[in-house]
């Protein structure tokens, strides 16, 4: 389970007075510059090494926001055949969209069925190796 | 000027986002412990089931015409409901939700309303997912009709001008109207009336004769002066109850006690989400009616707490005692409830003259509620719950928590 409680230690000052008191700001949080607009952010997840040429890994964590309009370059989570997939939109010099994955082997062309449920505007994935995925640690982006 | 955006389908809707397979198909959603139909998709309502319908009569049906069956998903519908609504509040300031699918909006001293709307729709449908209408008119009860117009017309209405008003109350059957119960309409059906015009043309001394000072309102806002307030506030509850059916049924009083513990406890959180402390609670048990083989019996019984009170020790203790009261050997339960009536508010808790009030309870459930919100509700509970809860909901078509469990968002290929 992720901890949403931080633990901080008691900051009741027996000596003297923290100088730092009167300057205290908020601690960085990641989600600031992860999740610009919360109610329209998803999160989904990514299965398979089919995009793993655009950086996006087997495991990844896809940050998939609704509001912004797909263009030509984006990676999208689209719809097409009662599936969801995440590819590169595309679009032909004469307007035709087309999704794309990183093998280039399932090119799928435009069609009457093709939807973009969002756009995966950031990925999150673990770097650490195998050694290190212990404990806590194994909560890095994942499951 | 008043704004309704209204969910269309919305459990349906919810279910389908995260299941595009779904789309065109019929779904329907069931009542909490897989009761009966409480929403359908709009193939579903073409299919012919209705709300309400029991599933278990159903079943067949529902199994012959592949429609899909969900059950109630709240975790996922609260969190796109609130999405729809804060999505909503951007364009609109000043919100106010009426249930988890339908929100009013203040929208005066807005120009070009009508192009205004269509760009709204469009976007919060985009951000969310969630198809919506809107309504918009002079008061609340002209923006619930301009939405249900809306959902039959492109989804946006804006009855500005008086003319608009009297041309969309003219066409608007009497009872589709807010307000009009079963029991006015069948009055009104006996004079003949059918549209909201005409009612709208009888006298106001009518209104005061027959429909109480409700219909007097209701007149009003007819002919665009509003009597509804954006934010009238529900009224504060004068009782909060947890009433569950069990997945089967229960006849072993240890295992009925294990479920009131649970409705208690919940209904102590509840309590203290209010700041209310209760000063009597009710206990119920019931037995199946369905089954007139089986031995009815529907106790109840009201216990007076010596002080009023909303920890969760207390609340469960008092209400345990008065299960294992009611509780008879040999019957068949099949639903229990705990009811908290005489509610006042936590700071004018008045102590008893000859007993001393703990202090140690209330600060236990203070805990309690800091530990159940940093970590997920049922993280701490009263052991004597169990551990085996078979009395729980039935939920065998329970979808996935998508937008609040990480181990549960959609994997993409």
């Amino acid at each position: 389970m992720i901890r949403k409680v931080q633990q901080r230690a008691q900051q009741t000052i027996s000596g003297f007075k923290s100088p730092a008191d009167d300057y205290l700001e908020g601690r960085l949080d990641i989600s600031d510059v992860l999740v610009i607009d919360p109610h329209c952010t998803f999160y989904f997840r990514m299965d398979g090494d089919t995009m793993s040429g655009f950086q996006i890994p087997h495991g990844s964590l896809l940050v998939v926001d609704r509001s912004l309009r797909a263009i030509d370059g984006a990676i999208v989570i689209a719809c097409w055949q009662g599936k969801l997939l995440c590819r590169s939109l595309n679009f032909s010099p004469c307007g035709a969209a087309s999704l794309q994955s990183s093998n280039g082997i399932d090119p799928i062309a435009k069609d009457a069925n093709l939807e973009v449920w969002g756009v995966v505007i950031a990925v999150c994935y673990n770097v650490m190796p195998k050694g290190l995925l212990k404990g806590k640690y194994r909560n890095v982006c994942a499951l | 000027m008043f704004a309704l955006c209204d969910c269309n389908n919305f459990y349906a809707s919810a279910e389908r986002l995260f299941r595009p397979a779904l789309k065109g198909l019929p779904i329907v959603v069931l009542s909490n412990n897989d009761g009966c139909v409480i929403a359908r998709s709009e193939e579903a309502k073409l299919a012919g089931i209705r709300m309400g319908d029991p599933e278990f009569l159903i079943r067949d049906l529902l199994k012959k015409l592949d429609i899909h069956v969900f059950s109630s998903n709240y975790v996922l519908y609260g969190d796109l409901s609130e999405r729809v609504m804060s999505n909503l509040s951007r364009w609109f300031p000043t919100v106010v939700p009426y249930s988890i699918d339908e929100c009013f909006a203040w929208a005066g001293g807005m120009d070009n309303l009508d192009n205004y709307v269509v760009l709204v729709r469009q976007e919060i449908i985009k951000n969310t997912g969630i198809p919506v209408s809107i309504g918009i008119a002079p008061t609340k009860t002209l923006a619930k009709m301009a939405n249900k117009i809306a959902k039959k017309s492109g989804g946006t209405c804006v009855l500005s001008t008086s003319d608009d008003i009297t041309n969309a109350v003219a066409q608007f059957p009497v009872e589709d109207l807010w307000g009009v119960g079963r029991q006015y309409y069948q009055k009104l059906a006996a004079l003949n009336i059918q549209t909201v015009g005409q009612l709208r043309d009888l006298p106001e001394g009518w209104f005061k004769q027959h429909m109480t000072i409700q219909g007097q309102r209701l007149w009003n806002e007819l002919w665009g002066r509003p009597m509804l307030s954006l934010g009238d506030p529900p009224p504060k509850a004068k009782g909060l109850s947890v009433t569950r059916s069990f997945s089967g049924y229960i006849e072993q009083v240890d295992i009925l006690c294990e479920a009131v513990t649970a409705y208690a406890s919940r209904l102590a959180e509840k309590l203290r989400t209010e700041k209310m402390c209760c000063q009597f609670l009710e206990v119920f048990l019931l037995t199946n009616k369905h089954r007139e083989d089986h031995p009815q019996h529907y106790p109840r019984h009201t216990h007076r707490l010596p002080i009023a009170s909303n920890n969760t020790l207390d609340i469960v203790a008092a209400a345990t005692r008065v299960a294992r009261m009611l509780f008879q050997y040999g019957i068949k339960y099949r639903k229990a409830g705990v009811i908290a009536t005489a509610l006042i508010p936590e700071h004018e808790l008045q102590f008893h003259l000859f007993q001393r009030h703990d202090p140690k309870a209330d600060k236990l459930s203070e805990i309690l509620d800091h530990l159940n919100m940093a970590y997920g509700r049922g993280t701490v509970r009263i052991a004597s719950e169990g551990y085996k809860k078979q009395w729980r909901l039935k939920h065998e078509h329970l979808s996935a928590g998508y937008t609040t469990r990480w181990e549960d968002i959609i994997k993409v290929s």
